[in-house]
């Protein structure tokens, strides 16, 4: 029988991840609060079932992302080219002035396995960890990767 | 732009703060497979009560055409439950969200048609059923039923109200079900289209 303390304490030293799976999925704040709860729900109901064989970080990003993206969300309001107006594109002249907060607009401008997989990355996670999480092949992983760093950083240089 | 750095910035910045408002855990889920589980649930517990209704109505309505119908509707009520009752075991069962994403997509996917697919096909049997059993029942508070069916008039306004009534609630239960579902099914076509297309493209 899974512990609650355990869980709790688990879910503490994680809970920065469903925070972050909710700031780049959810589209509108009046659902954040749901998710965050529907996260902590599927987890405990999950909990019996987690057998170590994964980082608990790991697999609370899996159930996270699971849930959030199975969830009923609400559509996006603004449009990818409102939310583009918005984003500081650099130019030689005009660099950056918040190089993460355009980062954060350019991978919210992703679609959603491609947000996944490069945020993933991003956090430090190995390819076979990411094929793991999302269920691609690890060459998949790879290729896609690669075509998503490149179309980031153009995106953020301004091409 | 280093994207590891600004990452980090970002995580630091805006990704790890809290969500506004977490306080307390909440014991039920707002999932819509969960809603749908619920639904099922709550389907068995009307099939029940109606099956009751039927086997009351069997024991106190006297005319013979009546209670053949009645029994087909039990038989037939009988049947969906069961039916109902595998397909929210087979749901319950698999719905699971720690597995990786393209499974649970499609796991939820699949559970969620073949949930309202089940619902559609029963209530094509059932709508014209039900009709049937209530117009009789309805004749048979005022003269025997048995008789009436023999003129031509009854049958005809039977068949009418048959055609009338089968698919306009059929019709009606469908845009429910698209109301209640279909951008949520929208939603989880289009994130299962993102894997297939990177599949295809990987060929």
């Amino acid at each position: 029988m899974a512990s609650e303390r355990e869980f709790t304490e688990q879910i503490e030293q994680n809970r920065g991840i469903i925070f972050k799976v909710i700031r780049l999925y959810v589209n509108h704040e009046e659902d954040d609060q749901d998710l965050f709860q529907e996260i902590l729900f599927q987890a405990w109901k999950s909990y019996p079932r987690f057998d170590g064989r994964s980082k608990f970080s790991t697999w609370l990003y899996r159930v996270g992302l699971n849930t959030v993206l199975t969830f009923k969300r609400r559509p996006k309001m603004v449009t990818p080219h409102e939310d583009m107006a918005s984003l500081d594109v650099s130019t030689p002249e005009k660099p950056f002035k918040d190089e993460s907060e355009s980062l954060y607009l350019a991978i919210r401008e992703l679609n959603e396995l491609d947000r996944m997989i490069i945020t993933l990355h991003l956090d430090g996670y190995e390819n076979e960890e990411v094929a793991e999480i999302t269920g691609l092949t690890k060459n998949n992983v790879a290729v896609k990767l690669h075509r998503i760093k490149d179309s980031l950083i153009q995106k953020l240089k301004g091409e | 732009m280093d994207l590891k750095e600004a990452w980090k910035k970002l995580e630091q910045e805006k990704l790890n703060q809290p969500v506004a408002g977490t306080v307390e855990v909440r014991k039920n889920s707002k999932h819509p497979m969960q809603k749908l589980i619920q639904l099922s649930k709550i389907t068995l517990a009307f099939v029940i009560f109606f099956e009751l209704c039927f086997s009351f109505l069997l024991v106190i309505m006297v005319q013979p055409i009546v209670k053949v119908f009645l029994v087909i509707m039990i038989i037939v009520y009988l049947f969906f439950f069961f039916l109902n009752l595998k397909i929210l075991r087979n749901i319950q069962e698999s719905f699971r969200l720690d597995l990786n994403l393209k499974s649970t997509l499609k796991q939820v996917y699949d559970n969620t048609m073949s949930s309202l697919a089940f619902q559609r096909k029963a209530s094509i049997v059932i709508y014209p059923l039900a009709a049937t059993a209530g117009f009789l029942m309805g004749l048979s508070t005022e003269k025997d039923a048995a008789i009436m069916m023999q003129k031509w008039q009854v049958v005809v306004t039977l068949v009418i109200t048959v055609i009338i009534l089968t698919p306009s609630c059929y019709y009606l239960a469908r845009w429910m079900e698209r109301v209640s579902y279909g951008k949520y099914l929208n939603q989880l076509r289009e994130l299962i289209q993102q894997f297939e297309k990177d599949e295809v493209e990987s060929v």
